[in-house]
Order: C-alpha cells, then sequence, then structure tokens
C-alpha cells in the first residue's frame, strides 16, 4: 500500500513540474465552472476570509527552525530552507506565548494553544472557545460547514474547543470529509439522508422534551451539565436542519479522484499529504473558511527511512546529537510537507488571487522547546491573508518576556472583519508596537500593506 | 503531610499534637461545622497573613508565584474551584507547619490555632456549598460496555467517541465529562450500530471447524525465504522480523466468540519460545495484545483459548526469538531457536445466547417474517429480510418498548418517562414507518436521554436505583444487574448489611477484574505505559513481553490485595509480587521458568516489595531516558500520599536534561533547590525521588546511571547478561536524601520505613482516591473529617484493602451525593 502511495506521489509531482511556475492543479480550475457561471463563481468565491491553524505537538527543534537575524535579510535554517520557495508569503514571528500555561503535565500547553485559558489540566482548569470557533461564531460564514475541525490521523481529539470549553472530536478521515463536501448521492440516497435528518431531529426533539421534565428535580450542583446537554442537542438541532438544507443543495464539482485512506497511523508523512489535500479543497470549493488540523505526534518510531526511534523521546533529546539527527529527518518532512500545502493553496487561484492571498494559516506549536516542555517562545509560522511577509519578525523578548501569542489572535480577527479587541489573554498590544523593542529595526508591519491589502 | 508535620514540629517544639489528635481535631471540626451556621468574617486571618506572610507574598515579590495581597479568602468568595484549592494549600502549608519557612520567626501558637481554626471555618463553609456530584455522564468505555450489556452485542464503539476529560487522576469524575453537539450526533450513530447488531432473526448461524495451516495461499511465498517448511509439514520460523504471523484464509464472518486451537512446538530448542497472540482489527502495529504463550520442544501442543472476534477481525502470532533479521540465504543453515506451527483450527461462531439478550428487549414477544423473495430461498447466496408482523402496531410498540426504556434507563420507567419515546414511535407509524423502524427510532432516542447517558442521582443521600448504579459502576463498569436492581426496588440496598453483602458479591464475581484493573490503571497511571518509550540504545532490554509482563504485576498484586484482603501497607512494602521469567530475569531474579505470571517470594537483595519498586510504576513516572526525582517526587506525593503537588510557578524553565554528560539530573537541580524559593517546594517533592534513584526507567536496579557518553567505561557482562550493547557505565546513584520533616534516608528501604512509620497518611490517600473515583466527584476540604473515619474503622479492622472498599462504600461520601 504505501508504495502505491509513493507512486502516486511522484506522479503528482511531475505534474506540478509540468506547470511551471503558476503550479495550476488541473483540478481547481475545473471545480468553478460547477458553480454556474464565472461570475457567479467570482461573486461567491470574492474574498472568503479564510483561517486555518495546524499545530504540531511536539514542537520544532529551535535552532533549526529560527534564524540568528531578524527583518527580511535573515538566513535561511534548515527549516525554512525547505519552504523558502515561498519566502515572501510568511513571516517566521519568534517570541510569542500564552501567559501561564504551566498545567497537568508537559504536554496540556496543547490544550489551550487556540484558547490561552491558563493552567491546562490543574484543578479549577476549564477550558475555553478557541480561537476558530470565536471566529465561525463571529462571522457565521454561510457555507456547508461552519468550520472542520481536523485530526491528521483522521478521527481523534481536535485543537478546537466549543464556546463551553468541550474539546471538539475532529471531523473524519480524508474519505470520510470527500464524501461530505463533493459526493452527490443518488436522489434515493438523497431522500434517505434527509429522512436520515428529519429523523434525527423528531429524536432530539424527544431527548429534550424528555429533559425538560426533568429540569426541575435536578439539584443545583447538576444545573451546568444539564445545560450543556440541553444546549447541545438544542445546538445539533439546528446543524441538523441547516444540514438538511445543504443537502437539497449541489456540491460543488471537483475533477480529483477520492483520496484513499492511510491506515498506517506511523505513516505520519503519508497522513498529512492527503489531509492536506483536504484542506486545499475544502477552502478551495469554499465548503468552508474555518480549518484546525492537528498534526500527528506519536510515542511510537513515525515510519521514516533513518528513524527508529520514538518520536517523543526523540523531542527530549538530551542534547543527544543522533538524536537530534533523527529528529530532524521527522521535522524536515513536516516541513516538506507544510510547503506542499503552501504550493497547493497558492496555486490555487479565484477570483481575485490565490487562495493562499485570503486565507491566514497559521502553523504552530504549543511546545516551544519539547525537551524542557517549554511552552515558552513558541513556533508561529503566518502565511497569506494579504499580509505582507517575508520576515523573521521578533515580537518579543524570550522567555518570561514574551509577548502574547493572542494579540496576535486580535490582529487576525480584525482583518477577517471581527470587531474586537480581545481574545484570551491578549492585552490590547498591538505586534508591530512589540516590535520596536528590538535594537534591529524591524520594518514589519502587521496590518495589510495597502497593495497587497485584499478588501 | 502530616508525616513531615510532626518531625517538624517536634523539631521545633511548638505544637506536640500528634496524627490523632489531628484526626481527633479533623472530626470535631467536621461535626461542629456541619450543625454550625456559616461564619462569615474571619477576623484573624488577615492580620495574621500581614503579619507573617505579606514580607516574601506580595505583589512585587511574589515568593513561589503567589502574591497573598490579591488574593482574600473573605472577599473573594471562594466559590472559584481554583481559588479554594490554592487556599486549602495554604492552610495545609501552614499547618503543616512548612510555612511561614524555618528562616524566619514562628508565629506565636495561639496565633498561629485561631488562624487555622478561622482559616479552616471558613474553606469548610465553601467546599460544604460546592460539594456534591456533578450530573456525571458514562465515560466512552462505561457507554460501550453498557450498550454491550444491554444488548449483549459485542460492539466497537468507544472510539467514535471524543476521549473523556480527566480530573483527579480519573476517568469517572462528573465534573470533568463534558458534553458537545457533535458527541449527541455520534451517540446516535453508536446506538444504531449496537441496536442493529443484536438483531437475531431466524436460527443461529451454524459454528464450523476451519482446520488450516502456515504454508498455503499468501504464506506460500515465505516458504524457502523467511520461513522454512520442515519435514512434519509444519513452517519453522526463525527470526522476529516480519514474522508476524497470521493466516489469511481465516475468515470471520459473525461477531461472536470463536474457539481458537493453535498447534505449536519449539524449533531447533530444548527451552519453551514464547510467542505473544494479538487478536483485533489488522493494523499490523496496533493489534491488541491477547496473551502470551509458550511452545515447548518436543511433539506440537494445542494452545487453546476462546476470543471473541468481529468480521475483519483476526489474530497473529509473534515469537520471541533472538534472531531479529537474517538473510534468506543464511535461513536454511542457522541452527537457533524458532518456532514450529503445525496447524490452526478456528471454531466458531459460538454464541452465548441466541437470539440475543437485546433482540428479545428490541422485539419482544412480536412475531417476524421473511419477506424476501419466495422463489431465492433456497439459492446459497439469499438473505432473508425479516420484518415483524403486528396488527395492532401501536399497542405492540407501547408493550415492547416499556421494559426496554427500564433496561437502559437502571431504573423503572413511569409513564411521564416513557411517554416521549412512545410519542415518537407512534408518530413514526402515523407517518406510515415500519413499526421495525418506528421502534427502531424510539430506542435510538432512548439511547440518547439524559437517563440513559447520566448517572441521574438525586440531592443528598441516594436512592436505591442510584445507589445500584454508583456501585456496579465501581466495581464492574456496568450498568445494575437484576439482583441489585430488585433489591434497589424492595427499598432494601440503602440498607447498609445489605449494601455489604452487594458490594461483597459484586467484588468475588469475575466481573471485579474491570475495577482492579481500571482503577489500578488510573491510580498509578497505568494508561500512561506508552507516553514514552525508553531509549533503544540507553535500554533495549525493554520489549512488548515486558511491558505486558509488568502491567500484569501490578494489576495482579492489587487483584490479590483485593480479593485477599490482604493489609495495605503491603502496597508500600511486601515481601511478594507476581512475576514470570522475562520480569524475574528483570529484576534479577532466579528461579522464574515460563511466561505465565505467578506469585514470587521477594528476598531484602532482591531491592523489591511494594508498588513502589513495580516496574510499570517506575517506567510511568519516569520518561525515555531519564528519570527525574521531581517527576516521581511528585508521583509518589499525589499517589500514595494524597497531596495533589503544587504546580510550578509561572516564569520556571524545567531542567533541561543532557545525557551525554557527566551532570545528572540530580546535580543539576541541586542548583535549583539551592534557591529558597524553590526549595520551599523542593525540600517536599524531591525526597521521594531521590530514594527511587536506583531504578531506571523502566524499573531496572542500578548502581550506576547509563550514559552514552564515551569517556565511561564499558558495562561487565555480568550488568548486560552478555548482550552487545551500546551504553556506559555512568556517574554512581545517589539515592540518600532527608524529608521534609528532616528524617535522612539512604535508598528505598529506608524511606519505605518512614512511609510504614505512619501508615494512615498512606490509608487515607487511597481512601480518597477509592471515594473519588467511586462517586465520581473530587474530595474536598468539607469531607475530610469522613475520611479519616474511614481510616480509624479500617485500621481497628484487619487493615485489609477489601475492608478499605466495604468502609468506603458504606461510607456517606458513597451514599449521598
Amino acid at each position: 500500500m504505501n508504495k502505491i502511495l509513493w507512486r502516486k506521489r511522484l506522479s503528482r509531482r511531475a505534474v506540478l513540474r509540468g506547470t511551471g511556475v503558476a503550479l495550476t492543479l488541473p483540478w481547481l480550475d475545473a471545480m468553478v465552472p460547477a458553480l454556474a457561471t464565472k461570475a457567479e463563481a467570482a461573486e461567491t468565491l470574492a474574498q472568503p476570509k479564510r483561517f486555518v491553524a495546524v499545530n504540531y505537538g511536539l514542537g520544532f527543534h529551535g535552532p533549526n527552525l529560527f534564524p540568528q537575524e531578524a527583518g527580511t535579510d535573515y538566513k535561511l535554517t534548515p527549516y525554512l530552507e525547505l519552504i523558502q520557495e515561498h519566502r515572501d508569503q510568511f513571516t517566521l514571528i519568534s517570541g510569542l506565548s500564552h501567559t501561564e500555561q504551566n498545567g497537568a503535565n508537559g504536554h496540556t500547553s496543547e490544550f489551550t494553544i487556540l484558547t490561552a485559558v491558563k493552567h491546562p489540566g490543574l484543578p479549577g482548569f476549564k477550558n475555553g472557545i478557541s480561537i476558530d470557533q470565536y471566529l465561525a461564531e463571529k462571522l457565521q460564514p454561510e457555507t456547508r460547514f461552519p468550520s472542520l475541525v481536523l485530526n491528521t490521523g483522521g478521527r481523534g481529539d481536535s485543537i478546537s474547543w466549543s464556546s463551553t470549553g468541550v474539546n471538539l472530536p475532529s471531523a473524519g478521515t480524508p474519505e470520510d470529509l470527500f464524501k461530505m463536501m463533493f459526493v452527490v448521492g443518488t436522489p434515493q440516497e438523497v431522500q434517505k439522508q434527509t429522512a436520515e435528518l428529519k429523523r434525527g431531529r423528531s429524536i432530539l426533539d424527544t431527548v429534550n422534551e424528555r429533559a425538560k421534565k426533568l429540569r426541575g428535580q435536578l439539584g443545583s450542583r447538576d444545573q451546568e451539565k444539564f445545560e450543556q446537554y440541553v444546549t447541545s442537542v438544542r445546538e445539533l438541532e439546528k446543524r441538523l436542519q441547516s444540514s438538511q438544507a445543504w443537502a437539497l443543495k449541489d456540491k460543488p464539482r471537483v475533477d480529483v479522484p477520492p483520496p484513499t485512506n492511510v491506515t498506517d497511523r506511523l505513516d505520519f508523512v503519508a497522513q498529512s499529504r492527503v489531509m492536506h489535500q483536504m484542506i486545499a479543497l475544502a477552502l478551495q470549493s469554499d465548503s468552508t473558511r474555518i480549518i484546525t488540523l492537528k498534526a500527528t505526534a506519536m510515542n511510537d518510531v513515525p515510519k521514516l527511512p533513518g528513524v527508529d526511534t520514538g518520536w517523543h523521546d526523540l523531542s527530549h533529546h538530551g542534547q543527544d546529537e543522533q538524536k537530534i539527527d533523527e529528529l530532524k529527518l521527522i521535522e524536515s518532512a513536516e516541513f516538506r510537507e507544510i510547503n506542499d500545502l503552501l504550493s497547493q493553496l497558492r496555486g490555487a487561484s479565484e477570483a481575485d488571487g490565490s487562495v493562499l492571498d485570503s486565507t491566514n494559516l497559521m502553523v504552530l506549536s504549543n511546545l516551544g522547546n519539547a525537551s524542557s516542555h517549554s511552552w515558552r517562545d513558541l513556533p508561529v509560522l503566518l502565511a497569506g491573508g494579504g499580509f505582507k511577509h517575508g520576515r523573521h519578525l521578533v515580537a518579543g523578548g524570550v522567555g518570561n518576556d514574551n509577548a502574547r501569542l493572542c494579540n496576535l489572535f486580535v490582529q487576525i480577527a480584525q482583518r477577517m472583519g471581527v470587531q474586537t479587541d480581545r481574545f484570551g489573554d491578549s492585552d490590547g498590544t498591538r505586534i508591530e508596537s512589540i516590535a520596536t523593542n528590538q535594537s534591529k529595526r524591524l520594518p514589519f508591519e502587521l496590518a495589510a500593506s495597502s497593495k497587497e491589502a485584499l478588501g | 503531610m502530616n508525616m513531615k508535620r510532626s518531625g517538624r514540629m517536634n523539631l521545633r517544639n511548638c505544637d506536640p499534637c500528634s496524627i490523632v489528635a489531628d484526626v481527633v481535631r479533623y472530626i470535631l471540626l467536621g461535626c461542629c461545622l456541619t450543625s454550625a451556621p456559616l461564619v462569615a468574617v474571619a477576623s484573624e486571618v488577615t492580620p495574621f497573613l500581614e503579619q507573617h506572610c505579606f514580607d516574601c507574598h506580595n505583589d512585587s515579590t511574589k515568593e513561589g508565584g503567589l502574591d497573598l495581597t490579591s488574593i482574600n479568602i473573605q472577599s473573594d468568595g471562594l466559590s472559584d474551584v481554583g481559588l479554594l484549592a490554592k487556599w486549602v494549600r495554604i492552610y495545609d502549608r501552614v499547618r503543616t507547619g512548612e510555612m511561614p519557612p524555618a528562616s524566619t520567626e514562628r508565629p506565636p501558637a495561639s496565633e498561629l490555632s485561631s488562624f487555622l481554626r478561622q482559616t479552616a471555618e471558613t474553606l469548610n463553609a465553601a467546599h460544604l456549598k460546592q460539594k456534591g456530584t456533578v450530573l456525571r455522564r458514562l465515560n466512552r468505555h462505561e457507554y460501550e460496555r453498557t450498550l454491550n450489556a444491554l444488548l449483549g452485542t459485542n460492539v466497537q464503539v468507544a472510539d467514535l467517541l471524543p476521549d473523556d476529560g480527566r480530573a483527579h487522576g480519573f476517568d469517572t469524575i462528573g465534573e470533568a465529562l463534558d458534553l458537545s453537539p457533535v458527541q449527541i450526533q455520534r451517540y446516535m450513530e453508536a446506538a444504531g450500530i449496537a441496536l442493529d447488531a443484536c438483531v437475531n432473526f431466524g436460527p443461529a448461524p451454524e459454528s464450523s471447524l476451519q482446520s488450516l495451516t502456515f504454508d498455503t495461499g499468501r504464506n506460500e511465498r515465505n516458504i524457502g525465504k523467511s520461513w522454512i517448511k520442515r519435514s512434519d509439514g509444519a513452517v519453522a520460523v526463525v527470526t522476529e522480523c516480519c514474522s508476524a504471523v497470521k493466516v489469511y484464509e481465516l475468515q470471520i464472518r459473525h461477531s461472536a466468540n470463536y474457539r481458537v486451537k493453535l498447534h505449536v512446538s519449539a524449533h531447533q530448542s530444548d527451552e519453551p519460545i514464547v510467542y505473544r497472540v494479538h487478536a483485533g482489527r489488522d493494523f499490523f502495529d496496533s493489534m491488541p495484545l491477547l496473551n502470551v504463550y509458550e511452545a515447548q520442544p518436543g511433539d506440537a501442543q494445542i494452545n487453546e483459548f476462546l476470543v471473541p472476534l468481529r468480521p475483519q477481525e483476526t489474530i497473529r502470532l509473534w515469537p520471541e526469538l533472538p534472531k531479529y533479521w537474517l538473510k534468506d540465504t543464511e535461513i536454511p543453515k542457522y541452527t537457533g531457536p524458532g518456532i514450529a506451527l503445525h496447524k490452526l483450527e478456528v471454531e466458531g461462531p459460538l454464541y452465548a445466547e441466541w437470539p440475543s439478550r437485546g433482540h428479545k428487549l428490541r422485539f419482544g414477544d412480536i412475531p417476524a417474517e421473511d419477506t424476501g423473495p419466495k422463489h431465492q430461498r433456497d439459492k446459497s447466496w439469499y438473505r432473508p429480510a425479516y420484518r415483524l408482523v403486528s396488527s395492532t402496531p401501536e399497542e405492540d410498540l407501547r408493550r415492547v418498548l416499556l421494559p426496554f426504556l427500564e433496561a437502559a434507563f437502571r431504573r423503572p420507567a413511569t409513564d411521564e418517562i416513557a411517554e416521549p419515546f412512545i410519542a415518537i414511535g407512534i408518530a413514526e407509524l402515523a407517518d406510515g414507518v415500519r413499526l421495525d423502524d418506528a421502534l427502531r427510532t424510539a430506542q435510538i432516542a432512548a439511547l440518547c436521554s439524559i437517563d440513559f447517558l447520566y448517572l441521574l442521582e438525586p440531592e443528598g443521600t441516594l436512592d436505591g436505583f442510584a445507589l445500584a448504579s454508583r456501585l456496579s459502576y465501581m466495581l464492574w463498569g456496568l450498568p445494575p444487574d437484576t439482583e441489585l436492581l430488585s433489591l434497589a426496588a424492595n427499598q432494601q440496598l440503602t440498607q447498609s448489611e445489605t449494601l455489604r453483602a452487594q458490594t461483597e458479591r459484586l467484588l468475588s464475581d469475575p466481573r471485579a477484574d474491570y475495577f482492579s484493573r481500571n482503577f489500578t490503571d488510573q491510580w498509578l497511571n497505568l494508561r500512561e505505559i506508552d507516553f514514552t518509550t525508553p531509549d533503544k540504545q540507553l535500554y533495549p532490554e525493554y520489549d512488548t513481553l515486558l511491558r505486558h509482563s509488568m502491567l500484569q504485576e501490578t494489576r495482579l498484586f492489587f487483584d490479590e490485595m483485593l480479593q485477599n484482603n490482604r493489609p495495605v501497607t503491603e502496597f508500600l512494602d511486601s515481601n511478594w509480587t507476581y512475576l514470570n521469567e522475562p520480569l524475574a530475569k528483570h529484576y534479577r531474579i532466579d528461579g522464574v521458568d515460563g511466561v505465565a505470571m505467578r506469585r514470587v517470594s521477594l528476598r531484602p537483595e532482591h531491592h523489591r516489595g511494594g508498588i513502589l519498586t513495580h516496574a510499570a510504576v517506575l517506567k510511568v513516572s519516569a520518561n525515555g531516558t531519564t528519570t527525574s526525582p521531581v517527576m516521581r517526587g511528585a508521583f509518589v506525593l499525589d499517589r500514595i500520599l494524597g497531596v495533589e503537588p503544587p504546580p510550578p510557578p509561572p516564569g520556571v524553565p524545567g531542567v533541561e536534561p543532557d545525557i551525554r554528560g557527566a551532570t545528572t539530573l540530580r546535580e543539576q537541580l541541586e542548583k535549583h533547590r539551592s534557591l529558597e524559593s524553590c526549595n520551599a517546594c523542593h525540600r517536599v517533592l524531591d525526597p521521594p525521588g531521590f530514594a527511587l534513584e536506583n531504578y531506571d526507567v523502566m524499573g531496572g536496579w542500578r548502581e550506576n546511571y547509563r550514559s552514552l557518553g564515551k569517556s565511561f567505561p564499558k558495562p561487565s557482562d555480568e550488568l548486560t547478561g552478555g548482550s552487545n550493547v551500546s551504553w556506559r557505565v555512568g556517574p554512581p546513584v545517589d539515592a540518600s536524601g532527608e524529608t521534609a520533616a528532616g528524617k535522612p534516608f539512604n535508598n528505598l528501604d529506608d524511606y519505605k520505613q518512614i512511609l510504614l512509620s505512619q501508615p494512615q497518611n498512606f490509608v487515607r490517600a487511597l481512601a480518597t482516591k477509592l471515594a473519588t473515583y467511586g462517586s465520581g466527584r473530587g474530595m474536598g476540604f468539607s469531607d475530610r473529617p469522613e475520611l479519616n473515619r474511614i481510616v480509624q474503622r479500617v485500621s481497628q479492622r484487619t487493615g485489609g484493602l477489601r475492608d478499605l472498599v466495604h468502609e468506603v462504600v458504606q461510607s456517606d461520601l458513597f451514599r449521598s451525593k
């Protein structure tokens, strides 16, 4: 199975090379006509503001990622070299973190990477809404899916949390996603699906009615969980209702073969490749505008030539050179896939530029140094979104002097049209003003330059 | 931690009160406070803090990350759980004499006691307000077990559901068990899967015997290459690489039990060959381990077992062999050991019940008939299409649904409860939906109802049904059986003697395995056994079999403690444990042959005894390369002494291990500990970890650290067992230290004696864990008196684990919300 996938990849690469600089994938254009006329398509797709966050739970080895220099003239590091073809499309930001992330163990900061709630996992901890769900709530995009919450492994947990602080399970495997987004059933299947949705709604009515009778009989301590149940039922009911409407609408047509799930969970490269393709498809078809992806991180030995030590173990390299070398193999593979994702989004053209132009793509990790479980100095790579890029931005000091990652979240939210000056532990400071306290002049402005602004 | 307190207090000669006096004070406090009105003003608290604490804990210095000037015990209202926990920690540290620190002036005894009294009153009142189990959802394991028990199925639906939140180390805590819209959607999906899986119309599928060999089909290509065909027809496998053996022709068509007989023998070996059997979905690397067997030298023998399998599942065998890989050309000449595989026999499907419990529950006595085309019925490929036959569908629906609801909801279904579920079925019938489907819809609704998904418990003392569920889920992870439910209905279960007898019945049942395993795994964090993998260069001995054996040791140990009511203190030190050959070799204990786990007596020179010396416990409290005294210390504090260790203060980076050089983590820590602000916590945290330093990351005994530094000497054969290893003999281990109370120890043996000198601390910690796990809520400040009563009662009896479980079940903690 693995061999087949490998061959597939080669052939796709070959296609990419053949098309030259524009990197236009053959199937991308084929998608637009699916939405009636070109003019209509242009209108529908005009500047959707998108947000994608990908979190890597075991971080990246800092010296291989962060350049010594700030600004545009930074020297490429081993990892940045792998994405250098997009150098003018991204900004690597250092010196950011959330405050007080010391939690139940060294990895609990993953719970809060998009929420910034303090002390994950400790007594009294209750997570809050993640930035992606916040954006979906505020923007209410009229897409088939308000957001897609993904996990490279297919099913599993995610980095997204609901407004009640509950982790959202991932939407499914690439095959599931493709089916949800593009596969149009036969009339009988559509009818059956509509009937199922209707049945689902009446089931929810029933359990809701039953719950209401119970309300008075429960103690005061039960109220919160009871409300969570009732709210979940009500929200699902709403979602099924909207699904019912969407079920009758045409799905966008795509000219790509359906994906095949990669069942070997150790083969994280193949898994993330397929998932990245689904992300690109989801955005370009405007099936959703908001996506999070929890990238694979594992204890086991991943399937990659030259690696024979557990990944988690490697992240605790203890400065052992051999381990750092193996870790580099893994993280380079990750960056090659990140490069592929950037290429896909950039190559996907739409009415007014590329999909990447209208996407705030944030690649980050909840660990700045996995070897010591440090949740400071997080790696944050921001691409697209019409921002002016091409720099290494030192947004804050080192360690305890880090600037707040939530300030960046706020700026992104504002760019996307959300009227807010607060999220998580943001303190109202804008990133560029923090940046000026560096000795070197940092010309980067995290506001869009007038020329490149999208809207 | 009282152990530390009394030591310290004696030294400081200021508060001679003993543990017993302390216990009495707790009890008095509890009794007074539950009846006393809320004390609103704690007049002496603030002056005390101002005088003795603010110097260090103010808004600018914030020693240890604590700014006492910003958190007021009165005005902040302790409704915030985190804040209450913070104040309890402050209280405890002042009470035990840890604070104010030794370097400062002692507060006068009178000031101290009135500060403690007033703080305790406030904390008690605050906790009473937020006490009680929060509406508790079944976690996904309980949910799956409940569905399968209800319907007599064996469906795997837990994986459809998101991972559950945990609190206080357990996944049975109402507060941490959240719910989202997606999850309800998944419940609908899972319910449909289980309801469909239990349908058993027509006759049971006939059982057949598949008799297979290992040299056919896709396995044929291995013969003459990596596998050898022997003259007696068996296939011999001599290398581990790629040797996960399966027979591709094995066909599993039904979800049922199958009897498997493996005909095997040792190949070119006078010793038995160990092999693992994995069963489940055929994901090469993650198939669950079923059991470990041995192939004996000589003629083929049969290893037989019964295993539940579902369609698309299979079994694989993994022999444990000295050679990992050989060239195909070397294999015929190889004279080393291997396993000879003669035959695989699989008999099934075997059903305990046909039709299933779920089938009867779903359809009752409504007859069904095959509605498939009559002229096709004699065809081999024909699949019958059964439909319910009813002339009075509404009536039938109503009649069949009531017992279903009762079984699903674990209590009688009154008309009021049943009405919405009947209504949805009737509405579907009115829409022209068939009775089968209308019933299914109503039953899915029932399985998504709050009555099924949650344990509904009234305020105050639990009624019989709530108690039945609590007990059953605690000990079996299952809904209450008929006996518990009928005792609940007769109002007998709430009587102490009946409750005790039922607890005894549940504990004696094989299903109590669930409790032993589930509680042990969560209490000691064994679920995280794979969180890190021991470094291959430093710890080449670690493998699947050792991992499996170490988990077995701790689970079997707990089980024996429970079944034989062994004194709880044996968790701290015992002269016995459970071992098999791989684990005994790991512990360097001779005379244990074979893979079967058995009880083994321990001698002092083995350096083993009690759970702190169990390899699994030592493994989960370390990472893959190093042991951190801080992490292990925190583990012991939390899980053995019941003190939730404070989190590291903000702004302090973790110590970054360096496995290249000569600096041990301990030496790196010394720097940390030399700072007074760090030492305040580390003098408490680190000592238990120091005592465990003689045990490496996989629980092996060591006198020197293993290192990859090339400057260190190579190990002797005695240390390596003759294998070729790349690690070197690093710096010597220092396992000595001093408890926070000032008691010195040289090694774990000494430290265990210190623990054993005040066993109540451990018994109380374990009682707290049991009460937390069973009642579904964290124990708080106002629960302390009742926990102390439990400890006293158990100590007065045998001090045994089974008695402790009984006392917890009998206590108010378990019997009220």
